[in-house]
């Protein structure tokens, strides 16, 4: 005859490691929306993600759509606030711009130029920065450099982003106030260096990103190395803001020749 | 610039194809964003080419993927679910009243178990990421002592001690896994030898009350695994879980 069962004991004792500070640490959602969400949420978390190099090739393509996207949306709001801004306040005194018309060429080049452009750019900068890396002692392979490197452009269109619409906030200001042609001009320059200055959140991102690459390094190197690390951004910022406007510049012209 | 475009973009397409046949014939999304990517950014994709690391080449190993001890969880509790199946369905000629009432509680039980294994899962996979494998019995694993040799004898001491810290916190939650494994399989065991008895009481002529009560115990087992589980919710687990200490460790890499 059956007879009855004692239950298992249950486990009321655990052992008790570090009190509560943060979130539990989910898997992340590594679609283009969930990336987009810890770019601006949680940064440090889609660092350590993507130090993890088997997920480079999910990650990858989804930093450069998100970098297009982004860049894509800022042009079209370019050519729709150059197109519409007066014949006089156009930049044509101190460096002249090429118009982008609503033609297919023209605005088309301008599009092009940008997502290509600064796209094509980070391409050309990488062995730069392999190398830069290897000087600095920081162990990193060129997978993982791109997926750094795309990262960070990803922060950067995001940010572009975030700031276009202030742009275009003031940029309708001085059309409303109607503000003299002259500052206009120079208003409408600093938006075509927009994602230059939305740059430096890119470079302030590499620069934690390869900071925190540089923890895989010996403790007895670290600590010499990693003021090292601050000179390494800098220099590959500056490399890339050197060659990303000829880049665009070029790439807009012939565009525009082509098809315009 | 035409000529250049062109050995650009057939340098492109050379990638593409590449990359398509490195994918294979799997249908996911990730192939179709890398083809459609690879043409005009191809040099971003040669160094994911040259390093295998396509969707298609991901390791098996990888922390994603579940361990030993969890595949022997799932093997049991599909084990449980079947046998509990079957004695739920020789209850309906026995004792019809009492498959009514306990109708739903092979879905509740394996809601709990199935609850219970992801729990040990994202320990195991939270230990691997530590560089720390979760061992399926208790067992010793030995670590890399920190190389402190050409640093100051106060900060080797100090590097020291946060190590010893580091092992402790890690052997706690080994020991946090290895409960959890072991309550889970002693509940299963436990599950099972009450699906036993109820082979035994309906083939040896109990009544049809002695049927309640076992799968009154079956489903204490369900409760007890759901009260734990809402313990940790609030309390321990998650607070290690969550743990600043466990989140940074798991990005330590040394």
């Amino acid at each position: 005859m059956a007879t009855s069962v004692e239950e298992p004991g249950r486990l009321d004792e655990v052992p008790v490691a570090m009190p509560a500070d943060e979130g539990a640490p989910e898997m992340a959602d590594l679609s283009v929306q969930g990336i987009v969400e810890l770019l601006l949420k949680n940064p440090a978390r889609l660092d350590a993600i993507n130090r993890d190099e088997q997920r480079s090739a999910v990650l990858i393509p989804r930093f450069l759509t998100i970098a297009l996207a982004c860049y894509a949306l800022f042009c079209l709001s370019m050519i729709l606030i150059l197109n519409t801004a007066p014949a006089a306040s156009y930049p044509q005194h101190a460096f002249p711009i090429r118009a982008p018309s609503w033609s297919w060429g023209s605005a088309l080049g301008m599009v092009v130029a940008h997502n290509f452009g600064l796209i094509a750019t980070t391409g050309i900068c990488l062995p730069t920065f392999y190398f830069f890396a290897l000087l600095a002692g920081v162990r990193l392979s060129m997978l993982q450099i791109v997926g750094q490197v795309l990262r960070c452009k990803t922060s950067s269109a995001v940010f572009l982003v975030g700031i276009l619409p202030i742009y275009v906030a003031v940029t309708l200001g001085f059309s409303v106030f109607n503000a003299p042609a002259r500052w206009l001009e120079l208003w409408l320059y600093a938006g075509l260096i927009l994602p230059f200055v939305a740059g430096l959140a890119g470079v302030h991102a590499m620069y934690h990103a390869i900071a925190g690459i540089a923890k895989t390094m010996p403790v007895e190197h670290r600590y010499r190395r990693e003021c090292f690390l601050r000179r390494l951004t800098v220099s590959w910022a500056a490399c890339y803001t050197a060659v990303a406007p000829v880049m665009i510049y070029r790439v807009w012209e012939q565009l525009a020749v082509q098809f315009g | 610039m035409a000529p250049s475009l062109f050995i650009y973009f057939l340098i492109g397409i050379s990638v593409t194809v590449a990359v398509f046949v490195a994918n294979g014939t799997r249908r996911t999304a990730g192939p179709f964003f890398m083809v459609a990517f690879t043409v005009p950014f191809w040099p971003f994709f040669i160094p994911l080419l040259l390093a295998g690391r396509l969707p298609a080449s991901v390791n098996p190993s990888s922390p994603e993927s579940p361990g030993p001890c969890t595949d022997e969880l799932s093997a049991t509790i599909d084990q449980v679910d079947r046998e509990l199946d079957r004695a739920l369905s020789g209850l309906d000629e026995w004792a019809p009243e009492v498959m009514a009432r306990h109708k739903n509680l092979p879905h509740e039980l394996h809601q709990a178990w199935t609850a219970r294994s992801e729990r040990i899962d994202e320990i195991d996979r939270l230990l691997g990421s530590l560089d720390y494998p979760a061992p399926c019995v208790g067992g010793e694993r030995p670590t890399n002592p920190p190389r402190v040799a050409a640093i100051t004898e106060s900060l080797a001491k100090r590097l020291e001690r946060i190590h010893q810290l580091r092992r402790e916190n890690i052997e706690q939650l080994r020991q946090i896994r290895r409960y959890a494994y072991e309550d889970l399989m002693a509940r299963l065991a436990w599950v099972r030898e009450l699906v036993s008895m109820i082979h035994m009481a309906k083939f040896s002529g109990a009544p049809a009350s002695r049927a309640g009560e076992l799968l009154s115990q079956i489903a204490a087992a369900a409760e007890g695994l759901s009260e734990l589980a809402a313990k940790e919710e609030s309390g321990v687990w998650r607070r290690i879980l969550s743990s600043g200490i466990v989140k940074e460790l798991s990005e330590l890499t040394w």
